[in-house]
Formats: C-alpha cells, structure tokens, sequence
C-alpha cells in the first residue's frame, strides 16, 4: 500500500471518491439531513479504494448500508451512486472482485429496503408514499428490492459489456501498431536481402581478383625463373588487379556500413511498449511504467537492459499462468536505474494446479524464498549482461504471488547519450 | 624422351588463366595446347584436340565448370576417342566439392589454397594414361560426406546384369584384392581385366574409374 501511496496512482480514485461523496452527499444532506451525509461518506470512501483495494472497497460499502441503518435514516442518494461504483468495477476490476462488490451492493441494497419498508421509526409517508398497513410495507419491500436488484444487475453487466469493448477496442489498435511493426520489419528483411544479394556478388568478383593475383603471381614466380621479363610485366598486371580489387573492396566496405545504418536497429527500451502489446496478445495483462526523470542511454546499454527485460518475461510466460499480470517497473533516480519484473503467476495459478495455500505450505515457501537462491542459464546470462554496465540482477520468489526480478544499475548515467 | 602431357586450361577469367599457363608452361613435359573461357564451347570443341588433362575452373561462361565435364562425357564417352581427364579447379576446396567433382566425371580438383608445386604434380598425375584411384581419398570424402556402403540400390541391380568375366572381377574387387592379382586371382590377362572394368564403366554409364569406384561404394560391393 505504502508504493501505492508513493506512486500517486491513487489520485483518480480520489477524485472520483470525491465527487461521489460530496456531490451526492450534499444531496443527502439538503433531502434528510447530517447523518444522511455521514452515511453518504462511507459509501463515496468506497470508490476510493475500489481499483487498487476492492476488498476495502467492499467493506466500505457494507460499512456504509448498516450506518444507514444504525443512523436512522432512508435510503440514500449515494447508496444509489453504488450502481455507478459496480460498473467501475465491472469494467476495470477483477470479475471476482466485482462480483464480491455486485453481492455486497445487494445485500446492502436489501437491508436498507427492508429497513425502510418495515422499521416503524421512520415517518409513515416514505418519500411521499403513504404506508398505511402490512401489504403497503410489502409492495414497497418488493418494489425496492427488484429496483434495488435491477439497477445493481444492470450496472455490473453495462460495466462487462463496456470491458468488453474497451478490450476489444484496445485488441485491435494493438494488433494494428503489432501488423505495422511486421511490415517495417519485413521491409528491412527484404532491404537486407536485397543486400545480402549485392554484397554476395562483390565479394564474388574480390575473390575472383584474388584469384587471379595468386595464380598470376604462383605462374610468375615459376616463370621468371626460365624468363626475367615475366617479372616486371607481371607485377605490372597484379598492380592493375589489385587496384581492381581494392575498388571492390571499397564498394563492399560502403554497402555493408550504409546497410548497417538502414538495417533494423536493435531494440531499445522503446521497445519495451512494443513487448508489452505482444504479452497482452498472448493473455498477460502487462504495463511499463517509468518513474523519475528518464534519460538516453547508448545503445548498447539500452540493448542490454531491453534483452533483461526480455528474458524476464520469457520466463514468466514459461512458469506462471496464463492471464497473470506482469509489471515492468523502471524506476529511474539522478545516476541509476532499477528494473523490477514482477508476476502474480503463483497468485493468478492454473486452476488445474490448484493453489495449496495451507499455513504449512505458505510457511515452507516463505522460507524457500529466503534461503534458496535462484539461479539457472537464463539469470547467469541477464547477470553477465548487467555486469557489462555495471549492474547486478537479482531474483526471488514472492511467496504467494509470484516472481520478481530485480536488475539494479547504480552508476547508470556513464552511458547516458544525448540523443 | 619422357612421353609429354596434352594440356588445356578450361578458365572464365583471363587473368586467372594466364596465371596458370605461365605455372604450367614451365614444365617441360607439358603441352600447353588449348585454351578457353566457354563451357559450352569447350564441350563441342575439346575433343578435337586430343587432350591428356584438362584443367577447369569452376566459374566459366556459360556453364559451370562440373557442368561442362558432365556435358562434355555424357556426350563423348563411349566411343572410341581418348577422352581427357579433367582435374577442377576453384578458389576453395572442400569434400563437398570433391565429391561433387568425381560425380560430375572429374578424377580430382586443385584449388588456390594449393601450392603451384601441388597443381603442377595435379595435372602431371591426371596426365597419367593410367588413372589410378586414391582410395584412401575417396573412402575419406565418402564418409566426410555421409555416403553409406549399399546406400543406393541403383547400382546393384544394374551389376547383376554383367556377363560372367565381369561378374568375377567385380568379386575379386568386392574381396579386396589388389588391382594387380586381379588378373592372378581370376584367371584373366591383365588386359582382359582392364577391358572388363571399361565395359562395366560404359555398362554403368560411367566415365571414370573414380567414378565406378563410388559406384561399387554406393552399390555395397565396396567397403561393406
């Protein structure tokens, strides 16, 4: 919670918990009064923790229905406002969590309608409708819970149905920018074929002067012994063979040079947006982050530290399950860098494994994650890697939720480019 | 008087030609007596010079310097003219090509990488009348490039179409006996059995001894 703070990824929920609460406070306050808008509070403070902390969110939510209750009051304007909370969740928060919060709305939906429609306390005429018997207390009971019921049910389905096209919607712009960077691609293999094609022919006509250096000066050596004008009319032909195949050379050289200019450049951290499109496709929900004030570094390093990232998440895609979020941190400061990348993939599981979550087996993997070190090819090589500016890579197990790794860059900056 | 080598230079690019004329115009022995730069050209034209060696360069005009061997034996073999042997020649030598080389109707290659003291003795070997296969070598290529004892059929069934002469010098090679006591070992004068290995060659399709001999290879008969 503490990074959650650090990183201010909070102020939107602040934002939106704030118009909630005030504006639909207010509301409750002019209709019914001080401890309406008590009640009004609670339920505006659960929009504050909905996305980061559902769970807090939830209890938010109940907290706010039974101070309804507690407080005396009728239902209120933000106990409505949930509805809007359920679509929020609904469409950017776990299903399991919206469904928790779908449940919690409900519940607190129903008790208010029964509280409402029942508790005697309250005045006889509930918002104008006059109750006069038992039946009259169960229309309104009925009424209000098939309301309450139908709006929360609507909301979280329009909340899906809007997941669904915001995915979709991001699925196909992320396909487009995916098919664009293939056509560049293929562009610059042809280009480079096309290269290739040329290169090969002048060093076909460089080995071909060669050639006939060596056999003219083999044939000269031994002719020049029976005949000493050979001599001097030979170097004269190996002098115009040479000039011949230096001129090759000189092609050669410049082709390959400018090809190294045109050909795909090697990836960067750029590219990392790129990498991430690409997980997203393959089902892990990924993000890059960059915190502090980034700066350029030379390609080599950049290279470097996008093939870390790289083999990071390679590994992820090779233990951890299927639809686990990956976050790549690069968290930059006055002279160094941290690169985390983190998984949930113990969390997410595969639901064929089954998660052992007993109190023996979380303790034995919170001690493995202490005392054993994790090693293998892939984690020498991003150490070595790292070595070559100065870096070192270390990776842990985070007992329940996943894997993180962290490369770490303290003197960064000795690479830091202009461009 | 040492009997002289009939010499022709089979190359596409001047310079590298001349190069080999002056190496090889220094040897007493040999006859530098033809000289070309079209492989398509050499195949109609070679004949007529009556050639002991011929010294191709893979990069010719026209025709690749394996394809104008293959031309030029396809089309002459057979007959009754002499026929000269061919040694390849190219920048770089490798079994492949070797190969390659004693496939296509060639007795060897010569490479750049060789010494001119090591083309010299090439051609002065290949100018031999008797063309002597150096097993050792081929067995050497053979493996380097996967070729199997009995890996191809082919031959095999052909063999057995050979006439009884020919049947018992092909035994007497399938049990190793040296070339010489062929001819102790079967009965048969040392002609009969040079005849015999001809007529399986022409039987075979065959243009070299080099190239019987991976026949027999490929056939089982050999280094089973």
């Amino acid at each position: 919670m503490f990074r959650w703070i650090q990183t201010r990824k909070w102020l939107p929920d602040v934002f939106i918990g704030a118009i909630f609460a005030l504006g639909l406070g207010i509301a409750d306050y002019v209709i019914q009064g001080r401890n309406a808008l008590y009640a009004s509070l609670l339920f505006g403070v659960s929009f504050f923790f909905f996305r980061e902390y559902p769970y807090i969110g939830i209890g938010f939510v109940l907290l706010g229905g039974v101070a309804t209750v507690l407080l005396a009051v009728a239902p209120t304007v933000a106990g409505f406002g949930i509805a809007f909370l359920l679509l929020l969740a609904a469409a950017f928060g776990r299903r399991v969590w919206s469904l928790g919060l779908l449940a919690a709305a409900i519940v607190s939906g129903l008790v208010l309608a029964h509280y409402a429609a029942y508790q005697t306390t309250l005045s006889t005429q509930f918002f104008g409708i006059s109750i006069y018997n038992n039946s009259g207390r169960g229309w309104l009971f009925t009424f209000l819970s098939i309301g309450i019921i139908g709006v929360s049910g609507f909301a979280w389905l329009l909340g899906g149905f809007l997941m669904e096209f915001l995915a979709q919607r991001n699925a196909s712009k992320e396909r487009d920018i995916v098919q664009r960077h293939n056509l560049r691609t293929m562009l610059e293999m042809a280009e480079q074929n096309q290269r290739f094609r040329i290169a090969s022919d002048i060093n076909d006509m460089v080995l071909e002067r060669v050639s006939a250096m060596l056999t003219l000066t083999d044939g000269a050596r031994y002719a020049a012994r029976i005949d000493a004008d050979v001599a001097p009319r030979t170097l004269d032909r190996l002098a115009e063979l040479i000039r011949e195949a230096q001129g090759e050379i000189r092609r050669l050289y410049d082709m390959l040079n400018r090809s190294v200019q045109v050909a795909a450049a090697p990836p960067n951290l750029n590219d990392l947006e790129l990498l991430a499109v690409q997980l997203r496709q393959d089902g892990y929900n990924t993000t890059v982050n960059h915190q502090g004030q980034r700066f350029a570094l030379i390609p080599s390093a950049e290279l470097a530290l996008y093939r870390i990232v790289f083999d990071a998440v390679e590994n992820v895609k090779q233990h951890a399950a299927l639809g686990c979020d990956i976050d790549i941190d690069l968290i930059w400061s006055e002279n160094g860098l941290q690169v985390l990348v983190k998984d949930n993939g113990i969390q997410a599981g595969s639901p064929a494994e089954g998660l052992d979550d007993s109190a023996e087996s979380l303790i034995r993997a919170d001690l493995e994650s202490l005392t054993q070190e994790v090693d293998g090819p892939g984690i020498r090589g991003m150490r070595e890697r790292a070595a070559l500016f100065q870096g070192s890579v270390e990776a842990h197990t985070v007992p329940g939720i996943g894997f993180t790794l962290n490369a770490i860059f303290p003197s960064i900056d000795h690479y830091r480019t202009a461009s | 008087m040492a009997s002289r080598i009939r010499v022709g230079l089979l190359f596409g690019n001047r310079q590298i030609r001349e190069g080999r004329r002056l190496l090889l115009g220094t040897q007493p022995d040999f006859d530098l007596v033809y000289e070309g730069s079209d492989g398509a050209l050499a195949v109609d034209e070679l004949l007529g010079y009556n050639l002991d060696v011929v010294l191709v360069d893979n990069r010719l005009q026209n025709l690749s310097g394996l394809q104008t061997i293959q031309r030029f034996l396809r089309r002459h073999s057979g007959g009754r003219s002499h026929l000269p042997a061919f040694v390849l020649t190219g920048p770089f030598g490798s079994p492949e090509m070797e190969l390659q080389a004693i496939r296509a109707g060639a007795i060897g290659t010569v490479t750049e990488e060789d010494s001119a003291q090591a083309v010299i003795d090439r051609v002065r070997r290949a100018g031999d009348s008797r063309e002597v296969v150096d097993t050792g070598l081929v067995n050497q290529i053979l493996a380097n490039q996967g070729v199997l004892a009995g890996s191809n059929q082919r031959w095999l069934l052909r063999l057995t179409e050979l006439p009884a002469d020919e049947q018992r010098v092909l035994v007497a090679i399938g049990e190793c006996i040296p070339f010489e006591e062929i001819s102790n070992s079967t009965g048969l004068s040392i002609k009969r059995v040079n005849e015999s290995l001809n007529s399986m060659q022409q039987r075979l399709g065959l243009a070299t001894r080099h190239q019987l001999y991976v026949a027999l290879f490929e056939s089982g008969v050999l280094g089973s």
